[in-house]
Protein backbone atom coordinates (compact mmCIF):
# COMPACT_ATOMS: atom_id res chain seq x y z
CA UNK A 1 0.00 0.00 0.00
CA UNK A 2 1.30 3.34 -0.95
CA UNK A 3 1.44 5.70 2.00
CA UNK A 4 0.39 9.27 1.43
CA UNK A 5 1.28 12.20 3.60
CA UNK A 6 -1.88 13.65 5.27
CA UNK A 7 -1.59 16.87 3.29
CA UNK A 8 -1.46 14.89 0.00
CA UNK A 9 -4.39 12.80 1.21
CA UNK A 10 -6.39 15.97 1.74
CA UNK A 11 -5.55 17.07 -1.80
CA UNK A 12 -6.70 13.70 -3.17
CA UNK A 13 -9.90 13.95 -1.16
CA UNK A 14 -10.46 17.45 -2.47
CA UNK A 15 -9.89 16.29 -6.02
CA UNK A 16 -12.48 13.52 -5.60
CA UNK A 17 -14.93 15.90 -3.98
CA UNK A 18 -14.42 18.44 -6.71
CA UNK A 19 -14.95 15.75 -9.32
CA UNK A 20 -18.16 14.65 -7.56
CA UNK A 21 -19.28 18.23 -7.24
CA UNK A 22 -18.70 18.75 -10.95
CA UNK A 23 -20.61 15.58 -11.81
CA UNK A 24 -23.45 16.59 -9.46
CA UNK A 25 -23.38 20.08 -10.91
CA UNK A 26 -23.65 18.71 -14.46
CA UNK A 27 -26.53 16.43 -13.43
CA UNK A 28 -28.25 19.27 -11.60
CA UNK A 29 -27.83 21.52 -14.62
CA UNK A 30 -29.43 18.93 -16.91
CA UNK A 31 -32.29 18.23 -14.48
CA UNK A 32 -32.71 21.94 -13.79
CA UNK A 33 -32.81 22.76 -17.49
CA UNK A 34 -35.42 20.04 -17.99
CA UNK A 35 -37.57 21.38 -15.18
CA UNK A 36 -37.17 24.94 -16.40
CA UNK A 37 -38.15 23.90 -19.92
CA UNK A 38 -41.22 22.08 -18.56
CA UNK A 39 -42.19 25.13 -16.53
CA UNK A 40 -41.68 27.52 -19.42
CA UNK A 41 -43.66 25.41 -21.86
CA UNK A 42 -46.40 24.70 -19.32
CA UNK A 43 -46.87 28.42 -18.97
CA UNK A 44 -47.68 28.64 -22.69
CA UNK A 45 -50.74 26.47 -22.28
CA UNK A 46 -52.65 29.03 -20.20
CA UNK A 47 -56.40 28.56 -20.19
CA UNK A 48 -58.84 31.18 -21.41
CA UNK A 49 -60.19 33.40 -18.65
CA UNK A 50 -62.15 36.54 -17.95
CA UNK A 51 -60.02 39.67 -18.33
CA UNK A 52 -61.07 43.01 -16.87
CA UNK A 53 -61.10 45.90 -19.31
CA UNK A 54 -62.50 49.40 -19.45
CA UNK A 55 -62.55 52.53 -21.54
CA UNK A 56 -63.76 56.06 -22.10
CA UNK A 57 -65.68 56.87 -25.29
CA UNK A 58 -65.47 60.04 -27.34
CA UNK A 59 -68.53 62.17 -26.76
CA UNK A 60 -69.08 62.62 -30.53
CA UNK A 61 -69.30 58.89 -31.30
CA UNK A 62 -65.81 58.48 -32.78
CA UNK A 63 -64.12 55.11 -32.48
CA UNK A 64 -61.32 54.54 -29.99
CA UNK A 65 -58.68 51.86 -30.66
CA UNK A 66 -56.87 50.29 -27.72
CA UNK A 67 -53.10 49.82 -27.80
CA UNK A 68 -53.19 46.61 -25.78
CA UNK A 69 -52.51 43.36 -27.60
CA UNK A 70 -54.82 40.59 -26.47
CA UNK A 71 -53.36 37.10 -26.88
CA UNK A 72 -55.56 34.05 -27.34
CA UNK A 73 -53.85 31.14 -25.58
CA UNK A 74 -56.45 28.40 -25.96
CA UNK A 75 -57.16 26.32 -29.07
CA UNK A 76 -60.58 26.85 -30.67
CA UNK A 77 -61.30 29.73 -28.32
CA UNK A 78 -64.49 31.75 -27.94
CA UNK A 79 -64.10 35.49 -27.40
CA UNK A 80 -67.03 36.97 -25.51
CA UNK A 81 -67.79 39.86 -23.21
CA UNK A 82 -70.18 41.44 -20.76
CA UNK A 83 -70.29 44.93 -19.29
CA UNK A 84 -70.37 45.96 -15.65
CA UNK A 85 -71.19 49.54 -16.62
CA UNK A 86 -72.14 51.09 -19.93
CA UNK A 87 -71.92 54.55 -21.52
CA UNK A 88 -75.16 56.55 -21.46
CA UNK A 89 -75.59 56.06 -25.20
CA UNK A 90 -74.71 52.35 -25.17
CA UNK A 91 -71.50 50.72 -26.40
CA UNK A 92 -70.50 49.34 -29.79
CA UNK A 93 -67.35 47.23 -29.70
CA UNK A 94 -65.44 45.12 -32.21
CA UNK A 95 -62.19 43.19 -32.56
CA UNK A 96 -59.33 43.98 -34.93
CA UNK A 97 -56.76 41.46 -36.14
CA UNK A 98 -53.20 42.38 -35.23
CA UNK A 99 -51.93 41.28 -38.64
CA UNK A 100 -53.90 43.70 -40.80
CA UNK A 101 -56.11 45.89 -38.63
CA UNK A 102 -59.23 44.33 -40.13
CA UNK A 103 -62.22 43.28 -38.08
CA UNK A 104 -62.89 39.65 -37.27
CA UNK A 105 -65.99 38.21 -35.63
CA UNK A 106 -69.13 40.20 -34.87
CA UNK A 107 -69.60 43.82 -33.90
CA UNK A 108 -71.40 43.82 -30.55
CA UNK A 109 -73.83 46.44 -29.34
CA UNK A 110 -74.85 46.91 -25.72
CA UNK A 111 -77.68 49.21 -24.69
CA UNK A 112 -77.07 51.54 -21.78
CA UNK A 113 -78.92 49.17 -19.42
CA UNK A 114 -77.51 45.93 -20.86
CA UNK A 115 -75.03 45.19 -18.13
CA UNK A 116 -74.32 41.61 -17.14
CA UNK A 117 -75.43 40.29 -20.54
CA UNK A 118 -72.79 38.09 -22.21
CA UNK A 119 -72.40 38.35 -25.98
CA UNK A 120 -70.06 36.49 -28.29
CA UNK A 121 -67.57 38.17 -30.64
CA UNK A 122 -66.18 35.06 -32.27
CA UNK A 123 -65.88 31.31 -31.93
CA UNK A 124 -63.24 28.88 -33.16
CA UNK A 125 -60.47 31.45 -32.75
CA UNK A 126 -57.05 29.92 -33.31
CA UNK A 127 -54.58 29.58 -30.48
CA UNK A 128 -51.99 32.36 -30.73
CA UNK A 129 -54.26 34.95 -32.35
CA UNK A 130 -53.54 38.53 -31.29
CA UNK A 131 -56.25 41.19 -31.44
CA UNK A 132 -57.15 44.71 -30.28
CA UNK A 133 -60.44 46.18 -29.09
CA UNK A 134 -62.07 49.16 -30.81
CA UNK A 135 -65.19 50.80 -29.41
CA UNK A 136 -67.51 53.82 -29.57
CA UNK A 137 -70.57 55.16 -27.87
CA UNK A 138 -73.46 53.96 -30.04
CA UNK A 139 -75.62 57.06 -29.57
CA UNK A 140 -73.23 59.97 -29.16
CA UNK A 141 -73.45 62.82 -26.65
CA UNK A 142 -74.94 60.78 -23.83
CA UNK A 143 -72.90 60.87 -20.66
CA UNK A 144 -71.41 59.07 -18.87
CA UNK A 145 -68.86 58.02 -21.49
CA UNK A 146 -66.93 55.51 -19.43
CA UNK A 147 -67.57 51.79 -19.27
CA UNK A 148 -66.02 48.64 -17.91
CA UNK A 149 -66.51 44.92 -18.20
CA UNK A 150 -64.92 41.52 -18.66
CA UNK A 151 -63.67 39.93 -21.84
CA UNK A 152 -63.17 36.19 -22.18
CA UNK A 153 -60.30 34.89 -24.31
CA UNK B 1 -64.81 57.67 -8.96
CA UNK B 2 -65.79 54.92 -11.44
CA UNK B 3 -64.70 57.15 -14.32
CA UNK B 4 -61.36 57.81 -12.65
CA UNK B 5 -60.79 54.09 -12.17
CA UNK B 6 -61.65 53.41 -15.81
CA UNK B 7 -59.21 56.06 -16.99
CA UNK B 8 -56.48 54.60 -14.82
CA UNK B 9 -57.11 51.10 -16.15
CA UNK B 10 -56.94 51.97 -19.84
CA UNK B 11 -54.26 54.61 -19.65
CA UNK B 12 -56.42 56.96 -21.66
CA UNK B 13 -58.44 59.94 -20.64
CA UNK B 14 -58.30 63.69 -20.86
CA UNK B 15 -59.63 66.01 -23.53
CA UNK B 16 -60.20 66.29 -27.26
CA UNK B 17 -63.51 68.15 -27.59
CA UNK B 18 -65.67 67.44 -24.61
CA UNK B 19 -64.31 67.27 -21.09
CA UNK B 20 -64.63 63.50 -20.96
CA UNK B 21 -62.90 62.75 -24.28
CA UNK B 22 -59.83 60.48 -24.14
CA UNK B 23 -56.36 61.54 -25.33
CA UNK B 24 -56.36 59.69 -28.61
CA UNK B 25 -54.27 60.13 -31.74
CA UNK B 26 -56.07 60.89 -34.98
CA UNK B 27 -55.16 58.80 -38.03
CA UNK B 28 -52.47 61.24 -39.19
CA UNK B 29 -50.87 61.28 -35.74
CA UNK B 30 -51.08 57.48 -35.57
CA UNK B 31 -49.21 57.27 -38.89
CA UNK B 32 -46.71 59.85 -37.67
CA UNK B 33 -45.98 57.73 -34.63
CA UNK B 34 -45.68 54.65 -36.87
CA UNK B 35 -43.10 56.26 -39.17
CA UNK B 36 -41.08 57.79 -36.33
CA UNK B 37 -40.78 54.26 -34.95
CA UNK B 38 -39.68 52.86 -38.33
CA UNK B 39 -36.69 55.20 -38.27
CA UNK B 40 -35.44 53.49 -35.11
CA UNK B 41 -35.74 49.95 -36.46
CA UNK B 42 -33.75 47.99 -39.02
CA UNK B 43 -35.79 45.53 -41.04
CA UNK B 44 -34.38 42.17 -42.06
CA UNK B 45 -32.68 42.20 -45.47
CA UNK B 46 -35.17 42.07 -48.33
CA UNK B 47 -38.02 43.78 -46.45
CA UNK B 48 -39.32 47.33 -46.81
CA UNK B 49 -41.79 49.39 -44.83
CA UNK B 50 -45.43 49.68 -45.92
CA UNK B 51 -46.71 53.01 -47.21
CA UNK B 52 -49.03 53.47 -44.23
CA UNK B 53 -49.92 52.06 -40.83
CA UNK B 54 -52.40 49.16 -40.98
CA UNK B 55 -55.56 50.42 -39.25
CA UNK B 56 -58.02 52.62 -41.16
CA UNK B 57 -58.85 56.18 -40.09
CA UNK B 58 -62.63 55.85 -40.26
CA UNK B 59 -65.24 53.15 -40.02
CA UNK B 60 -68.93 53.33 -40.90
CA UNK B 61 -68.74 57.10 -41.23
CA UNK B 62 -67.19 57.74 -37.81
CA UNK B 63 -63.61 58.84 -37.24
CA UNK B 64 -61.20 56.38 -35.66
CA UNK B 65 -58.83 57.51 -32.91
CA UNK B 66 -55.96 55.56 -31.45
CA UNK B 67 -54.53 55.15 -27.99
CA UNK B 68 -51.00 56.59 -27.88
CA UNK B 69 -48.48 53.88 -28.73
CA UNK B 70 -50.62 52.17 -31.37
CA UNK B 71 -48.35 53.39 -34.17
CA UNK B 72 -45.23 52.22 -32.37
CA UNK B 73 -46.83 48.86 -31.63
CA UNK B 74 -47.71 48.28 -35.28
CA UNK B 75 -44.27 49.30 -36.56
CA UNK B 76 -42.60 47.09 -33.95
CA UNK B 77 -44.73 44.15 -35.04
CA UNK B 78 -43.81 44.64 -38.71
CA UNK B 79 -40.13 44.80 -37.73
CA UNK B 80 -40.37 41.67 -35.55
CA UNK B 81 -42.16 39.82 -38.31
CA UNK B 82 -39.45 40.66 -40.83
CA UNK B 83 -36.83 39.01 -38.59
CA UNK B 84 -39.12 36.10 -37.74
CA UNK B 85 -39.61 35.44 -41.45
CA UNK B 86 -35.88 35.81 -41.97
CA UNK B 87 -35.17 33.23 -39.26
CA UNK B 88 -37.80 30.83 -40.60
CA UNK B 89 -36.25 31.09 -44.05
CA UNK B 90 -32.73 30.59 -42.75
CA UNK B 91 -32.84 28.64 -39.51
CA UNK B 92 -29.14 28.77 -38.96
CA UNK B 93 -29.23 32.53 -38.76
CA UNK B 94 -27.89 33.54 -35.36
CA UNK B 95 -28.15 37.17 -36.48
CA UNK B 96 -31.91 36.82 -36.96
CA UNK B 97 -32.26 35.08 -33.60
CA UNK B 98 -30.33 37.84 -31.84
CA UNK B 99 -32.54 40.44 -33.54
CA UNK B 100 -35.68 38.61 -32.39
CA UNK B 101 -34.51 38.83 -28.79
CA UNK B 102 -34.29 42.62 -29.05
CA UNK B 103 -38.10 42.66 -29.11
CA UNK B 104 -37.72 43.04 -25.34
CA UNK B 105 -36.62 46.66 -25.90
CA UNK B 106 -39.65 47.55 -28.01
CA UNK B 107 -42.94 49.20 -27.15
CA UNK B 108 -44.68 46.14 -28.58
CA UNK B 109 -43.20 44.03 -25.78
CA UNK B 110 -42.96 46.55 -22.94
CA UNK B 111 -46.09 48.60 -23.56
CA UNK B 112 -48.63 46.87 -25.79
CA UNK B 113 -48.20 43.33 -24.48
CA UNK B 114 -49.75 42.75 -21.09
CA UNK B 115 -47.18 41.64 -18.48
CA UNK B 116 -48.63 38.15 -18.14
CA UNK B 117 -48.40 37.61 -21.92
CA UNK B 118 -44.79 38.71 -22.47
CA UNK B 119 -43.53 35.18 -21.85
CA UNK B 120 -45.26 34.16 -25.09
CA UNK B 121 -42.57 36.03 -27.05
CA UNK B 122 -39.83 34.71 -24.77
CA UNK B 123 -41.07 31.16 -25.25
CA UNK B 124 -41.36 31.24 -29.02
CA UNK B 125 -37.89 32.71 -29.43
CA UNK B 126 -36.41 30.29 -26.89
CA UNK B 127 -37.97 27.36 -28.70
CA UNK B 128 -36.76 28.68 -32.03
CA UNK B 129 -33.26 28.77 -30.56
CA UNK B 130 -33.68 25.13 -29.51
CA UNK B 131 -34.71 24.20 -33.05
CA UNK B 132 -38.50 24.17 -32.63
CA UNK B 133 -39.91 26.60 -35.16
CA UNK B 134 -43.57 25.78 -34.42
CA UNK B 135 -44.64 28.62 -32.11
CA UNK B 136 -42.79 31.30 -34.09
CA UNK B 137 -44.23 29.94 -37.34
CA UNK B 138 -47.72 30.02 -35.80
CA UNK B 139 -47.22 33.63 -34.66
CA UNK B 140 -46.11 34.66 -38.14
CA UNK B 141 -49.04 32.92 -39.82
CA UNK B 142 -51.65 34.41 -37.48
CA UNK B 143 -50.35 37.84 -36.60
CA UNK B 144 -47.81 39.11 -39.08
CA UNK B 145 -48.70 41.66 -41.75
CA UNK B 146 -48.05 40.65 -45.32
CA UNK B 147 -44.65 41.99 -46.43
CA UNK B 148 -44.94 45.27 -48.36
Amino acid sequence: MHWLHPSRLRERHDEVSTHKRRRFSRRFTVVGAGLLTALVFTAVAAAAQWNYYSGVCYSDGSWFTSTNDRHVTTPNDTIKTYLNSSPGGGLTIRLLNANNGQQFGSTLQFGSTQTGVTKIFATGVLNGTVFHNQFRETNAHNSPYSWDGQEWY
Amino acid sequence: MAALLAVAATGCGGHRGAASDPHGLNWKQYNGEYFRETHKLQLAPGFRWPARAPIAGSYQGAAVYFEAGSGKRDADRYWFCSWARRWLGDRGSSVALRKLWTIKRTFLYQGATLPHDRHLYDDEITRAGLGDAGPLQNDVQLNCPKPA
